[in-house]
């Protein structure tokens, strides 16, 4: 035995974490989003999510982060002007104990005898972070018992309207949902030095919807519009650097008629994602899409405690929704198996005109 | 690994006046890797260096100097690195319903900065995340009056440099101004550009330096454009490696 003792180990110590780069992350729920963003959420830092258009995706991956936050264990702090907060958290899944369909199906060891060749090439695999050990899947159709719930330590802060006559900001709902985060953060626990160690999840639904932007367009000039959501957000990012917290935000961002305020807010977040569902678009029924839910869109990957940010391994991503799993996956298109009526000599429409045919063209409908 | 970068900046070499660095960050891309490169420059140089931050932490910029072989925290802690958190100083401000003025901002600035300026010869100044500032709600003309002040102090201190790191958003955006605005102020303008193609692991992005100060020095004189050095940066653990273009 060697007196020597690695320093970083005493920082793994929070349940629910892994160490990267000396930081701890955390599992988002979804094993395959942790995978595209570089393993996890880093503590301390911000993660943004645009809204899909009915935002109820969006949804889908906030009932996922808070839901793996009861798992491990961690506190949460849940937040939003749009809805009762003791709602949502009446809906978080359940986790998945049965392991999923893919780890049944083992890699056979038998030898392959016609397709030799290709015996030494690695399963090709779409789906990101399915033999991942970090994080848990979740089953939707399944709620968490009130009981665990009630085990938790959950702070909800509903947010109203109040008419104070604020300085540093115009909209109070803001200022109010910053002071109470930074109570939430007085706890000893949330103190990166601290011994007994513990992480704070905290949770903002739908910020910067309509409810919060009412009172920024108050005022007589245009100018003025978004600047308290994003002053809010770098307040955030400050407060929460040298904590145990780590921010998950929703942003409405298809509401922003002004495309520079997302663009700016991307400069305060750590980690950024879009969700492009295909509900009510002309891709629901496009064949080409028709495996996936809709497009994951990473817009901003940073390197905390490092130089390297995390390169994934593509940046065309689609995402499925099934009962037991959010998949993330590289977007491809759909094998081609039924066999084409296309071909030339099926088509009667091409038999040339000399042997009695007739053009394309001629015919009306 | 960095010393390609403070080549290309001109850090290593040493100048009879000030010189003032401006960084564009453009596309989303992150510069923070210069402000690590020079600072390790600094610690091994033993050069006195005041970092206001408005981005990242102290805690990063170490980290980031842990493996670069060098300890920022130490060198902070002995006084020739004073770290200043801006973004800090303001937030705490807004919590307490109060809201700093630019002109107390700047004279917690420059207070510190005379104040080293007295205890070391030459004092360098990066200034990271200014572009940070109008999310604070200041406006234009606020932010230009404390980077012109910023600047006119370093020009009457000899022998040092200002590095400013401003974020683009967008071409239509204020930040935008800032930085074109910094730009004509400069000696030498960095553009570091992440690939509009995506992301790719062979390289991280462009970086474009452009010596506007040659054109009042005798030897360029007669050059009408003068010539900015192109390159391809790859960002490792222990630094940076700047690539012609072409030759990755």
């Amino acid at each position: 035995m060697t007196s020597f003792h690695k320093k970083s180990l005493s920082l793994s110590s929070i349940n629910g974490t892994k160490l990267k780069n000396n930081l701890p992350y955390i599992s988002s729920g979804i094993p395959s989003l942790d995978f595209i963003i570089g393993g996890g959420l880093p503590v301390g830092g911000i993660f943004l999510v645009e809204e899909d258009v009915l935002g109820s995706y969006s949804r889908v991956l906030t009932k996922y982060f808070l839901a793996e936050g009861v798992v491990c264990k961690h506190d949460l702090f849940i937040a939003s002007a749009d809805e009762n907060t003791e709602e949502i958290v009446k809906e978080l899944p359940q986790v998945c104990t049965v392991p999923s369909d893919e780890k049944v199906n083992e890699l056979s060891s038998s030898e392959m005898k016609i397709a030799w060749r290709y015996e030494g090439l690695g399963q090709v695999e779409s789906s990101f972070g399915s033999n991942a050990n970090f994080g848990h899947n979740f089953d939707l159709s399944r709620h968490i018992g009130i009981d665990t719930i009630n085990n938790c330590n959950i702070t909800h802060c509903r947010l109203e309207q109040n008419e104070n006559n604020l300085n540093s900001f115009k909209n109070d709902l803001y200022y109010t949902l910053l002071i109470k985060i930074k109570e939430g953060l007085i706890k000893e626990e949330y103190n990166i030095n601290s011994k007994n160690k513990n992480i704070l999840r905290v949770c903002i639904q739908s910020l910067g919807s309509p409810v919060w932007m009412a009172m920024d367009c108050d005022h007589d000039t245009n100018i003025t519009y978004g600047q308290d959501l994003l002053k809010f957000v770098y307040c955030l990012r400050v407060l929460l650097r040298s904590t145990n917290a780590v921010g998950f935000i929703t942003v409405p961002s298809h509401l922003f008629d002004d495309d520079r305020i997302m663009k700016r807010l991307l400069y305060s977040v750590d980690n950024a994602v879009r969700i492009e569902s295909f509900a009510g678009s002309s891709k629901e029924t496009n064949p080409v899409y028709n495996e996936y839910h809709g497009l994951f869109h990473i817009t901003k990957l940073s390197a905390v405690h490092s130089l390297v940010p995390f390169i994934p391994p593509s940046l065309d991503l689609a995402f499925k929704l099934r009962r037991k799993k959010f998949v993330i996956e590289k977007l491809h298109l759909p094998p081609e198996l039924q066999e084409s009526s296309e071909r030339e000599q099926d088509d009667i429409t091409a038999i040339p005109k000399t042997c009695g045919g007739f053009k394309k063209k001629d015919i009306d409908f | 690994m960095t010393s390609d970068l403070l080549t290309s900046l001109q850090l290593d070499k040493t100048f009879d006046s000030s010189r003032i660095i401006v960084v564009k960050e453009l596309n989303g891309c992150d510069s923070s890797f210069i402000t690590s490169c020079v600072l390790g420059h600094c610690v091994k140089n033993k050069n006195a260096v005041f970092v206001i931050s408005a981005h990242h932490s102290l805690q990063h910029y170490h980290n980031v100097g842990l493996k670069m072989n060098y300890n920022l925290q130490k060198s902070v802690d002995s006084g020739i690195i004073n770290f200043y958190d801006v973004g800090e100083v303001i937030t705490n401000s807004i919590l307490d319903n109060k809201c700093l003025t630019s002109q107390e901002i700047w004279l917690k600035i420059k207070e510190i900065l005379l104040e080293m300026h007295k205890k070391f010869n030459s004092v360098n100044v990066i200034f990271d995340g200014v572009s940070h500032l109008f999310d604070l709600q200041l406006n234009i003309r606020q932010v230009n009056e404390i980077c012109k002040e910023l600047i006119d102090l370093i020009r009457s201190l000899s022998n040092s440099y200002l590095i400013l790191q401003c974020n683009v958003a967008c071409d239509d955006d204020i930040t935008y101004v800032l930085a074109n605005l910094l730009s004509h102020k400069a000696n030498t303008l960095a553009e570091v550009e992440s690939l509009s193609s995506g992301l790719s692991a062979d390289v991280s992005g462009h970086l474009n330096i452009k010596y506007l100060s040659n054109k009042y020095e005798n030897e360029h004189r007669y050059i009408f454009e003068p010539r900015s050095a192109q390159y391809l940066f790859k960002l490792f653990d222990r630094g940076v490696k700047l690539l012609a273009p072409g030759t990755v």
